[in-house]
């Protein structure tokens, strides 16, 4: 009785041992969370008087305060009240990340579901030319991008940041392994039984690899939410940038203008990311399949 | 599933709160910026009226005077009466006139005996140096026979020797000798007392007859004397005309400087305008209104109760010595217009160069260094296209009332700030 007691408390011990060594990694992770939450309710003085080593010619470390002396929602007053130049980006950014996900739930689904259910002769070749194409990052495409957004006259629209990203490999290589994880067998069933190949991708192909779909939409939305680089190069109307080209605008006077518009960002994030957990694990489990 | 839908319930609410926000943002936005109104650059002539103010003013002032130190018993005039000549302007109170004759006279009388005595005076003292110069002359006299008694004496001794030694044969004695030289010296001495003696009594003649002190006295008491008998007479004369003053010529009324029951001043005691010589319009001039109007410039001149409109030219134009920086401005009137006092406003209306840019003075900001405008224009912001307005520095190059003539970075085309419903500066945002 004594030895079970003795094993059930070093069982106990170990927990909390481990708790305690995930806990100071999570603290250093969720620190820029807490700095963001403690700045968006400090006053535009306290804030000063925290930043003066980051923006001013002094040479101490900054320090702060997880509950500011006099808190305040002044900041999310004048963000969500005063400044409706965030609410143009806010919906640019909603345009833009909407406009994208339906063009690739469109455009990247069908193209999977041809890649995991049909083959054909150089099928296996193209699907990884695609697979090259994801791995090249945006700087090695943006000047061709650029040339075609051109001669298309689409630069300065929305377009040309949607455009591009709709043709993005990246969904059709997660859908396709969502796809691929369906017996072949159901198909040849589903046919025999009189189904046509459009009724089998509505009625089995999307049930069964909606997870790497959602994965994909939700990767999706996490990356162009924040996506900085293509409608910095496309979009030369302030007027059409998204939220993630909002901060930089901001002079460290706002400080605490910047701090809320982080936070405010952040929720759409959070929801989404919410809402397709289960799936976004899914769909990374689908990328590490081998063929 | 229920969670799910929890949370796309709440992102939905999300959503509608960012909508919400975005309403009330823009609407607050929109509602805190200033609506302006804007104008645009006209070419014009910038004309400028020069608008006077005036008054008429008498051509020629004659003084009405009187004795200083006169009670003035009644004023029968007052400014603004026209008289005629030979109408009473004041009367003067008659037993003050009395007292004042009595204590002239008693100061006559004094300065009279005051002259008596110094003139007896003086006669006595002329008898007196007469006198003296008697006795000093019979003195002079009386030393001079005695001084030349001593000599003549002297010159005798010597005689007496010189004798002695001639009667001796042989040659001449120590002793003669002796007496010889002592005889001499004794003779050269009474000759130069006697000199000496003449001489003192010569010069206490001398003394005596040396002219006396020169005294004004007498001289300032005679002048003093005259004065006074003059103001007495017109003294007199004010009396006998019961002291009553009356206007020598006709005119009218334009400065009192006494009232009744005051005295009157060395100076004038009333002014009255001479109806012999035309009026003046007199108007004051500011140093900006003076560069639109000069020595002889034709000037309308419109008088108060007349209904006519009259072409005239300056007369006279300089810097006011009361107001320096201003400037006295006088237009000579026509024989029979016009009488002093009477208000009226004279007109100068002068056209300048055709102005490529005019535009409202309202539209025109300045310090004291510089003038700028604000011209409205677009520009690209995360908005959209929005208005704000830029500072333009211009150069006033004309003005009136109207219009400012402007040079600078403008064109008939740039829409110029007039008018804006909260202050504004260089970068503002701002609505049409």
């Amino acid at each position: 009785m004594n030895s079970k007691n003795r094993k059930e408390g070093w069982r106990q011990i170990k927990a909390a041992f481990a708790v305690l060594l995930l806990l100071i990694p999570t603290i250093f992770v969720i620190l820029p969370i807490i700095l963001l939450a403690t700045g968006s309710v400090m006053g535009t003085g306290e804030l000063r008087e925290y930043l003066t080593p980051v923006f001013g010619e002094s040479a101490e470390f900054i320090r702060w305060k997880l509950v500011p002396d006099y808190p305040t929602f002044e900041n999310y007053g004048k963000l969500l009240f005063l400044t409706p130049q965030f609410f143009v980006l806010f919906w640019n950014s909603i345009r833009l990340t909407a406009g994208i996900l339906a063009g690739q739930l469109l455009v990247g689904v069908p193209a999977a579901w041809a890649f995991a259910v049909y083959k054909a002769r150089g099928s296996k070749a193209l699907f990884a030319l695609y697979v090259v194409l994801m791995l090249l990052p945006f700087q090695v495409t943006m000047l061709s991008s650029y040339l075609v957004l051109n001669r298309l006259e689409l630069l300065n629209t929305h377009g040309a940041v949607i455009l591009p990203a709709v043709f993005s490999t990246f969904p059709v290589f997660l859908s396709y392994g969502g796809f691929r994880a369906i017996p072949a067998q159901l198909f040849e069933a589903a046919r025999i039984d009189g189904a046509g190949e459009f009724t089998i991708f509505r009625r089995i192909g999307l049930p069964l690899g909606k997870s790497g779909l959602l994965s994909a939409m939700v990767l999706g939305f996490l990356e162009y939410w924040n996506m900085m680089e293509q409608p910095m190069a496309f979009l030369d109307d302030k007027a059409l940038w998204p939220l993630s080209l909002y901060l930089p605008e901001i002079t460290w006077v706002q400080a605490g203008s910047a701090f809320c518009t982080s936070i405010i960002t952040l929720i759409p994030a959070v929801f989404v990311f919410v809402l397709g957990q289960d799936y976004l694990e899914q769909g990374i489990i689908y990328s590490g399949l081998k063929e | 599933m229920q969670r799910k839908k929890k949370i796309l319930a709440g992102f939905l609410l999300f959503l509608i709160l960012m909508w919400f926000c975005t309403v009330l943002s823009k609407s607050i936005y929109t509602s805190e910026l200033p609506i302006v109104s804007t104008v645009a650059a006209e070419r014009k002539y910038i004309e400028h009226i020069v608008e006077l103010e005036g008054i008429v003013i008498a051509g020629n002032k004659d003084p009405v005077s009187s004795l200083g130190g006169l009670r003035i018993d009644h004023l029968m005039v007052q400014v603004g009466d026209k008289v005629e000549e030979g109408d009473v302007l004041f009367t003067i109170d008659m037993e003050d006139l009395d007292e004042i004759m009595e204590a002239k006279q008693d100061e006559i009388h004094k300065l009279q005996l005051q002259i008596d005595t110094i003139l007896q005076n003086q006669e006595l003292a002329r008898q007196k140096k007469v006198l003296e110069e008697e006795r000093a002359r019979e003195d002079y006299n009386a030393l001079a026979r005695y001084q030349d008694t001593l000599v003549g004496r002297a010159a005798e001794g010597i005689s007496q020797v010189e004798e002695d030694i001639d009667e001796q044969d042989g040659g001449m004695s120590d002793e003669l000798r002796d007496e010889l030289q002592s005889a001499a010296y004794a003779e050269a001495d009474a000759r130069w007392n006697r000199d000496n003696t003449i001489k003192d009594a010569e010069r206490r003649v001398e003394d005596i007859l040396l002219p006396e002190n020169e005294d004004a006295t007498l001289d300032t008491l005679r002048v003093d004397l005259s004065g006074r008998q003059e103001d007495l007479s017109q003294y007199q004369e004010i009396k006998k005309q019961e002291g009553v003053v009356t206007a020598r010529r006709g005119g009218l009324i334009t400065d009192i400087f006494v009232s009744a029951g005051g005295r009157t001043a060395d100076t004038a005691v009333l002014l009255m305008a001479d109806d012999s010589v035309p009026c003046q319009f007199k108007a004051v001039l500011g140093r900006d209104e003076k560069k639109y109007v000069g020595l002889n410039d034709s000037v309308t001149l419109k008088l108060e109760g007349s209904g006519k409109e009259k072409d005239l030219k300056v007369d006279y134009l300089a810097e006011s010595e009361t107001m320096p920086g201003s400037f006295d401005l006088y237009i000579n009137l026509p024989e029979g217009t016009g009488m002093p006092g009477l208000s009226g406003v004279m007109t100068r209306s002068e056209t300048g160069e055709r102005q490529p840019l005019c535009i409202p003075p309202l539209a025109v900001n300045t310090s004291e260094t510089r003038s700028w405008v604000y011209v409205v224009k677009e520009r690209e912001g995360i908005l959209g296209m929005e208005y704000y307005v830029e500072e333009v520095d211009v150069k006033i190059k004309d003005r009136n009332e109207s219009w400012v003539a402007v040079e600078g970075a403008l064109d008939s085309e740039s829409k110029i700030l007039l008018s804006s419903t909260k202050a504004v500066k260089n970068g503002d945002t701002v609505r049409l």
